[in-house]
This record gives structure tokens, sequence and C-alpha cells, in this order.
């Protein structure tokens, strides 16, 4: 959150005029703010002797979040992943291994969750979602299953808001 | 009635913050003498105590990437 800051002062014709400045640090001194209006303002004809009122106005109540950009792939990190073929998610041996690409701010504490409809069974199949090494534009996730599902179904994939960012889902198939 | 001519003069800074973005902020009468060392200090001192910060996560403050001094003049003619 900014804050504004505002000078008001006479020119040398004598009429009023008043200077904002924004995105001011809230978090700054009365006295540093008197030394920054006065800074700004000498580079002005506004008389200094006749600033008669400094202001803090709160300026920006929200924060503008970037959306996020999310992409799956496969292993090679390049080939995009449009589906997961059921018969890949099996014990750990046989286990789906997916690329989630996606911007960040704090790749190492993002919150990536994966859900599967219905909670974590669905057709008798239990998805884990483990998570590997974040990597800088990225992280690895391993699915595993206790029972081979019988009937298609959507993994949901959600990513939490960051300070930066904000939240985002994105669901990908899962075929037989 | 004679024309009527006016003089507007406005300082315009750039902020630049770490993630790339800018913001500009406006002086109305800025002094026709304004020299590179008065803007050198002042971006020195917004840097050195944190005065400045961009809106979008608190986007920390970079520079002052550039400023610009606009006149614009403007006569009403008399018509009459």
């Amino acid at each position: 959150m900014a804050t504004s800051l505002s000078i008001k002062g006479k020119t040398q014709a004598n009429d009023g005029v008043t200077s904002t400045i924004n995105y001011v640090n809230p978090n700054a001194t009365d006295a540093q703010l008197v030394s920054l209006a006065t800074a700004f303002n000498n580079l002005t004809t506004n008389t200094v002797s006749d600033i008669t009122r400094i202001d803090k106005n709160s300026l920006i109540n929200t924060v503008e979040k970037l959306s996020r950009n999310v992409q799956l792939f496969a292993m090679d990190q390049t080939t995009p992943i449009t589906e997961i073929k059921a018969s890949a998610i099996g014990d750990f041996e046989n286990a789906a291994f997916v690329f989630v690409r996606y911007n960040s701010d704090d790749y190492a504490n993002d919150i990536l969750s994966c859900l599967v409809p219905g909670g974590t069974d669905q057709n008798n199949v239990f998805i884990q979602i483990a998570r590997g090494e974040s990597t800088d534009n990225g992280a690895w996730i391993l699915l595993t299953n206790n029972v081979t599902p019988t009937s298609a179904f959507t993994l949901t994939f959600a990513i939490a808001e960051t300070s930066t960012y904000q939240a985002a889902t994105f669901t990908i198939p899962v075929t037989l | 009635m004679a024309d009527i001519t006016t003089q507007d003069s406005t300082l315009i800074f750039e902020f630049m913050f770490v993630d790339g973005d800018t913001r500009t902020q406006k002086l109305k009468n800025p002094k026709s003498n304004i020299t590179e060392q008065q803007i050198t200090e002042l971006n020195a001192y917004i840097q050195a105590n944190n005065l400045v910060i961009g809106d979008k996560g608190g986007a920390t403050f970079g520079k002052i990437a550039k400023v610009t001094k606009r006149d614009e003049v403007v006569t009403k003619l008399d018509i009459n």
C-alpha cells in the first residue's frame, strides 16, 4: 500500500498550488516526509516558506496482483501434457511424474495442491501427490495411487495466492 | 479584449521499481534552471531513506529513470 503526500504552497504569482507526491512509503517518519516535500518543492517555483500543509492520504487500497501462468509438462520439461493416462499412475514404481511450470515469487514456499473430485478417493483411487524439488520455474509432482481407476476423472492442481501473484487452478483429465 | 496567453509547466518523473514497472509523478511550476545534480541528489535521498515504494506488492524503489520538463503555452484567442 502506497501513500500520497500533498504540498500546498504559493507560486511567484501568489496563486495557490497543490503538488501531490504519490507512492510515498507510509512507514516514512514525519521528519522524512517534510524533507522529501522540501526536496521536491525546491525544484519548483512554489515558495518554500509557504508550504502550509502536508497531508498523508492513502492512495492505493488494493494491490494489483499478477496472474499465474501455469503449464504441465512431461519429465523433459518441454513436452506439454494435456492428459494423464491412469495406467501411468500405478504403485510407486510406476508412478507418473509431471512437471508443473508456473510463475512465482517464491517457488520453495508456494502452496501447490492436487485435488481429486470427491476428496481423496475417486473410484477407489487414492491419489497422492508428492512434491519434489522446486526449481526456478516450477515444481516436480509425483502422482501415485493404490487402486487402478475404473473410470476417467479430472485432477485439479491449485496454487495458492502470494503477495505478488493471484491464486490459480488448472485441470487435467485422467483417462483410462 | 486581447489574446490571453498562459504557460503551464510540468516536471514529470518516471519512477522505476525493481520489478521493472514504472510510475509517473508530476510536479507543477518547475524551475527553469533545474540541474542534473539536483535530480541526482533527490534520487539518492529517496533510495537511502526508502521513501518511495511501488503499488504492486510494495515493490522496492529502483531509481528515477527519467525526468521530463514539459512547457505548454496556451493562447486563448480574442474572437470578439
